[in-house]
């Protein structure tokens, strides 16, 4: 059966190749996402992710859709982890096609460890937000940090707005959820923007400043090291305002819990897609990720999850803008704060170090 | 013993070939990988030692390890001692029903006791409401992400270990010996503690190497319950390989807790007789 399937399939997509090659051959750019980008695809590809809700929907919103379009299987395997990568590719036997990276992997042309991207079955030139495509990875989805807080200690006039009433216990009292288990990963930065330092003098970051903006609020930071935690001690009232992220508070809201956050200075995230050297079908599996980066496509994870695409071309449908990060962007001092994450892989060791020090003193 | 090893022939061969099957299966589960931990931990010669042993926070994650491993043990043996004494001394329904409270906990997943503790433990958790309903306190104590936390959550999960222990030694006690100390006119507090106590030292000795030991190596329940100030050595190897990428950090660290572990059970074997202390020991080697 599977194999009179993919035969089928075979001649199918051969033909819709010649077809594709013949009609717009000058285009090559927007036909990124068809499973006709020039290259015969079949087969399967195996996506590597997270799991969990974030899971659920990039299977429903790319997945399926493209096993659909293609007749390539695309598979989630959820039990994506940076360490077991590396390990896969080291020791040369690679399970997975597409793997979902934060920006803590290195994604740059030094990593040899990765595919190259290619620009022409990959819509690369879309990218030109803050989110760019890199040498070995494309953005997938955006997500946010926000300044979210306790409506039942807030009302939505007097809530605090951004980081500076954040880090202001006078005028907002209460205790702040803050993870410091990435060494405050873009919080160092929306530290410093509070106490005035301008954007593009953030680099390289001072972390002693951040920590100082931080010291006389610390006996009201509540350090914790996941989301759920964020979520938990913010609706609980244990904390009146915490640094958690978008989707969950959205989430918690939607079951009724008393949670709201500010969109200003929301701090920007991205998973990225990357395919690891080694892997048993790579023309199929940049053909997924052409599809799942496509202006045409990026935008759909949102009818599933409060990401925004991480193409910015892409539009999200109007049910679901209000949720989603890259749909409420703030301007000005308002805009998102999207850290500069090559700074941060090279320092993250000695960052992680210092704030490991400050809080445990 | 000595029946296993007259097996003469055929069985013996069949033996002998079971022993090997478990051989091999140490042989690629323990040691290959361990094996290939090393050689990651040396891939920068002894450079990836000195990272670890420079930084603060490894240093300070191998001391609150430390404290918190002899803090578990100790009340461990105090929680634990008592409660095993009951179990191998009481009638049978009472033993019965302290040794089924204890199989209970000891069969649930430490993930689901790591989180009853925090639910529990929170500012707004079991403990906090009722003594703030009480009005013993105004505020809610800070008792989650605390090494208390930790603690507490760390003897829950190891007690059983040193039960276990004690109440197998405490079996094979005679009470008779006891009742005879009794008779020969001691008190009932000094039968125990001349006769009794020193008797079931081995087996309190092994649950406590177990707990402690054990201590070393855990992370799910201090990652739960404790704060981001009190990580242990767990927590700083996790932090090496999983977020800054860097394996030859995390396996020098995971070496570096092999050392502690292996020096602290040559220690045993040299000062407690750990064959005793395992309870492995052969009728030579007990002497």
């Amino acid at each position: 059966m599977i194999r009179h399937r993919s035969a089928a399939i075979a001649t199918a997509s051969s033909l819709a190749a010649l077809l594709a090659l013949t009609a717009c051959s000058s285009d090559s750019g927007s036909g990124a996402g068809d499973s006709a980008s020039g290259t015969e695809i079949s087969g399967e590809v195996t996506f590597a992710g997270y799991g969990g809700a974030g899971g659920d929907s990039i299977t429903s919103a790319w997945l399926d859709p493209f096993s659909e379009e293609t007749g390539v299987d695309a598979l989630l395997d959820p039990s994506m982890d940076n360490s077991k990568l590396l390990q896969m590719i080291e020791s040369g036997n690679v399970t997975w096609d597409v793997v979902e990276v934060g920006l803590d992997f290195d994604l740059t042309e030094a990593n040899d460890g990765l595919v190259d991207i290619d620009c022409d079955v990959v819509d690369c030139a879309a990218f030109d937000g803050n989110w760019e495509v890199t040498a070995k990875g494309v953005p997938m989805f955006i997500y946010s940090t926000t300044v979210a807080y306790n409506t039942d200690l807030f009302s939505e006039a007097d809530a605090p707005q951004d980081w500076a009433d954040f880090f202001d216990t006078d005028a907002f009292p209460g205790k702040r959820a803050i993870n410091a288990a990435e060494g405050f990963f873009g919080l160092a930065e929306a530290a410093l923007i509070s106490d005035g330092v301008a954007r593009d003098e953030l680099y390289p970051l001072d972390i002693d400043r951040a920590l100082e903006v931080m010291e006389p609020v610390k006996d009201d930071l509540i350090f914790i090291s996941s989301g759920s935690e964020c979520i938990d001690l913010v609706t609980s009232g244990e904390a009146a305002v915490g640094a958690c992220y978008n989707g969950r508070v959205t989430l918690a809201a939607a079951e009724g819990l008393p949670i709201a956050q500010s969109w200003n200075q929301q701090i920007q995230s991205a998973d990225y897609v990357a395919i690891p050297e080694g892997s048993q079908n790579v023309d199929a599996a940049m053909a997924l990720i052409a599809y799942i980066t496509s202006t045409e496509h990026a935008g759909d994870i949102a009818d599933y999850i409060t990401y925004g695409p991480g193409n910015p071309a892409a539009e999200v449908s109007d049910e679901a803008a209000a949720e989603v990060p890259t749909a409420n962007e703030g301007e000005g001092d308002d805009a998102p704060i999207v850290a500069d994450w090559q700074w941060w892989n090279e320092n993250r060791a000695d960052v992680l170090e210092t704030v490991s020090e400050w809080v445990a003193s | 013993m000595g029946r296993v090893l007259s097996i003469q022939g055929g069985g013996r061969r069949w033996w002998i070939s079971v022993g090997l099957l478990g051989l091999l299966f140490v042989l690629l589960a323990l040691v290959v990988p361990l094996v290939v931990v090393v050689q990651r931990s040396l891939d920068a010669g002894f450079g990836n030692f000195a990272d670890a042993l420079a930084s603060a926070s490894f240093l300070r994650s191998l001391g609150n390890t430390a404290t918190l491993a002899v803090s578990v043990t100790v009340w461990s043996a105090l929680i634990g001692y008592p409660y095993a004494y009951a179990m191998a001394r009481s009638g049978r329904v009472l033993s019965r029903v302290l040794m089924t409270a204890l199989m209970l906990s000891f069969w649930t997943s430490l993930l689901v006791r790591s989180y009853a503790w925090q639910v529990i433990l929170n500012d707004t958790g079991l403990v906090n409401e009722l003594l703030l309903g009480v009005g013993i306190i105004d505020e809610p104590l800070q008792l989650i992400r605390t090494p208390l936390a930790t603690l507490i959550g760390m003897t829950h999960i190891l007690v059983p270990f040193t039960v276990l222990a004690v109440y197998a030694q405490l079996r094979g006690i005679s009470p008779d010996l006891a009742i005879a100390a009794r008779g020969l006119g001691a008190t009932r507090t000094r039968a125990f503690w001349t006769v009794t106590f020193p008797l079931s030292l081995p087996g309190l000795a092994a649950g406590s190497l177990l707990v402690f030991v054990l201590t070393l190596g855990y992370y799910v329940t201090p990652q739960l319950l404790g704060g981001a100030g009190n990580a242990v050595i767990g927590q700083s190897i996790v932090e090496q390989t999983n977020v800054l990428l860097n394996t030859g950090v995390g396996s020098a660290m995971a070496v570096l807790l092999l050392l502690i572990v292996v020096l602290i059970l040559g220690v045993a074997a040299r000062f407690l007789g750990l064959g005793r202390v395992l309870g492995i020991a052969t009728e030579r080697s007990a002497r």
